[in-house]
């Protein structure tokens, strides 16, 4: 029998490429989502989105729903931050049914929306550490993270789907001290943003792990519809906040803080910088929002008919436009909505352009600097 | 702005961390101490409480609930509030219900409250065998909501 020489690489092509299956029981990986990796050593070759684990038929169940039924379901198609499905969802309802909510709700929606915002970025660093292997990270931010839904379960009486919006305002108003505390925690987490640098964005392994990874240039971003803390970091100033204001947001004073290198570094960079913006908003917030009713009757449930019609709603969540296209014909349920989740156009699209030729240890760095939240698009 | 410069001291500031507090509580000896109530949040959707005289047994709850959780069942031992009222009252599901609160918003005389009781794992006797113990799981887990918890009370309807 003839041995291969040592330096002779395998030319059989049977055995030149290998998949590997990175599915939802593996730590690198967010949410119960797979991605079939054919692998060239340790380069990957192609790369095929595997969705279904997660297919809920969201968008079905919801015509067989009334409009407010559907607020039970809605929350659980992003995880991680409820709140932008509850309050999109609201608006396009409130447009289309022509209801005007008043400010001092529109101020509660905002601090609900930025308090989720800052909820999702803080789980989103836990998300690098753990893939980086900093496993400090994922243990202050959760825990961090924990004060935040402790107010989220004084305010609306759940911890993670708050339940809380309602077409017209909101279910419940701000409770009595409630408005103390949010600043004081506001003064805690500012304090804790320094800490935060020390560990994960001055950490030299940190950066060398993420620096270069990823690469996403600023028109190929636009080219495949990424939006949010995604594109800002590629170097592009969009953010529906500021663009197309919608509640309060053109009341209150904030920048859109820009890192243009576009990669993982950068990304997860531009979060921590966002989050100090957030801190802003919530603090004009809390100091400005107005007295006055937090909602507007509507009919009950069972006569609330919202006129024939159809409008996108969209809101700005941690991830990138979130939006939501409602068809209605005039009767108790809504004829057709479809969600437009933000990790749509990463996470199945984009996926597949980007992961070719990228190392494996750098997949699960990618996944997470680029936040992908998998209930999003597989619903 | 992050501050990217670098100290040397950086590792020893370190240290301090070895004599904070966790942010967890050691849920049985310990309670969450974050409201003006100890324990769960004052708005807590928990088990259901009904008061069985105010109640007029309308069905709405059962109409609206998203999980379809809710059924209304004939009850002997209750009085009908006025003439217009029915005598059946609703029993919930516990393995259906998602704990949305949207019975709680729509009944109209505000009898249906939630508490701020969050317990619902019951334990059958050691003596059930084990034919009958899917029936007593069965029996705990749908249950007709009363003043049991009334004391306790978490959403209310305003």
């Amino acid at each position: 029998m003839e041995l291969r020489p040592l330096n002779v690489s395998n030319t059989n092509d049977k055995y030149k490429t290998y998949e590997l299956f990175i599915g939802p029981n593996h730590p690198g990986i967010s949410g119960n989502f797979s991605y079939v990796l054919d692998m060239e050593g340790h380069k990957v070759a192609n790369v095929t989105p595997d969705p279904g684990l997660l297919h809920r038929g969201f968008e079905k169940l919801m015509e067989r729903r009334l409009w407010t039924q559907n607020l039970a379901l809605i929350p659980r198609i992003c995880v991680p931050e409820p709140d932008v499905n509850e309050v999109a969802y609201c608006m396009g309802v409130e447009h289309l049914a022509g209801i005007e909510i008043p400010k001092h709700a529109q101020y509660i929606r905002v601090i609900v929306l930025e308090m989720a915002r800052i909820a999702a970025f803080l789980f989103s660093f836990a998300g690098l550490g753990g893939s980086t292997g900093l496993y400090t990270a994922p243990n202050w931010s959760i825990g961090d993270r924990d004060y935040i839904l402790d107010l989220f379960e004084w305010l609306t009486g759940g911890r993670v789907y708050h339940i809380y919006q309602y077409p017209g305002g909101v279910k419940k108003d701000i409770p009595d001290g409630w408005l103390d505390k949010l600043l004081e925690l506001l003064d805690y987490l500012e304090s804790r943003l320094p800490e935060y640098d020390n560990l994960i964005f001055r950490n030299p392994i940190l950066q060398k792990r993420t620096k270069g990874v990823g690469y996403l240039p600023a028109e190929k971003a636009i080219k495949n519809g990424i939006t949010g803390p995604n594109l800002r970091a590629s170097g592009i100033k969009w953010d529906i906040r500021k663009a197309q204001p919608y509640l309060v947001y053109d009341e209150l004073n904030f920048d859109i803080p820009i890192t243009g290198e576009g990669d993982a570094f950068a990304r997860t960079l531009q979060r921590r910088l966002e989050l100090e913006e957030s801190i802003k908003i919530l603090r004009q917030c809390a100091n400005q929002i107005p007295d006055g009713p937090y909602k507007v009757k509507i009919p009950n449930p069972f006569q609330f008919r919202v006129p024939a019609g159809s409008y996108y709603s969209k809101v700005e969540s941690s991830k990138g436009e979130f939006g939501y296209y409602i068809v209605s014909d005039g009767d108790v349920k809504p004829y057709r909505v479809y969600v437009r989740g933000p990790s749509y156009s990463v996470g199945l699209y984009y996926a597949n352009e980007i992961m070719r030729g990228m190392r494996i240890e750098d997949v699960p760095v990618w996944i997470h600097t680029m936040d992908i939240c998998p209930p999003d698009f597989d619903r | 702005m992050v501050n990217f410069k670098k100290n040397s001291l950086a590792p020893i500031s370190a240290l301090k961390y070895l004599f904070k507090k966790p942010h967890t509580v050691r849920y049985p000896k310990e309670d969450l101490n974050v409201f003006y109530l100890k324990g769960v949040s004052p708005r807590y959707r928990g088990l259901h409480t009904n008061d069985l005289s105010k109640c007029i047994g309308c069905g709405s709850c059962a109409k609206v609930c998203p999980a379809n959780a809710i059924m209304m069942v004939e009850s002997k031992d209750v009085k009908p509030a006025n003439k217009f009222a029915k005598t059946v009252r609703p029993v919930i599901d516990y393995g259906r219900c998602c704990f949305c609160g949207q019975c709680v918003d729509v009944c109209p005389t505000r009898s249906l409250q939630m508490s701020r009781e969050y317990i619902h794992s019951f334990h059958p006797k050691l003596s059930t065998s084990s034919e009958k113990e899917p029936e007593t799981v069965v029996e705990d887990f749908i249950w007709r909501p009363d003043q049991t918890h009334a004391d306790n009370p978490g959403y209310v309807r305003t």
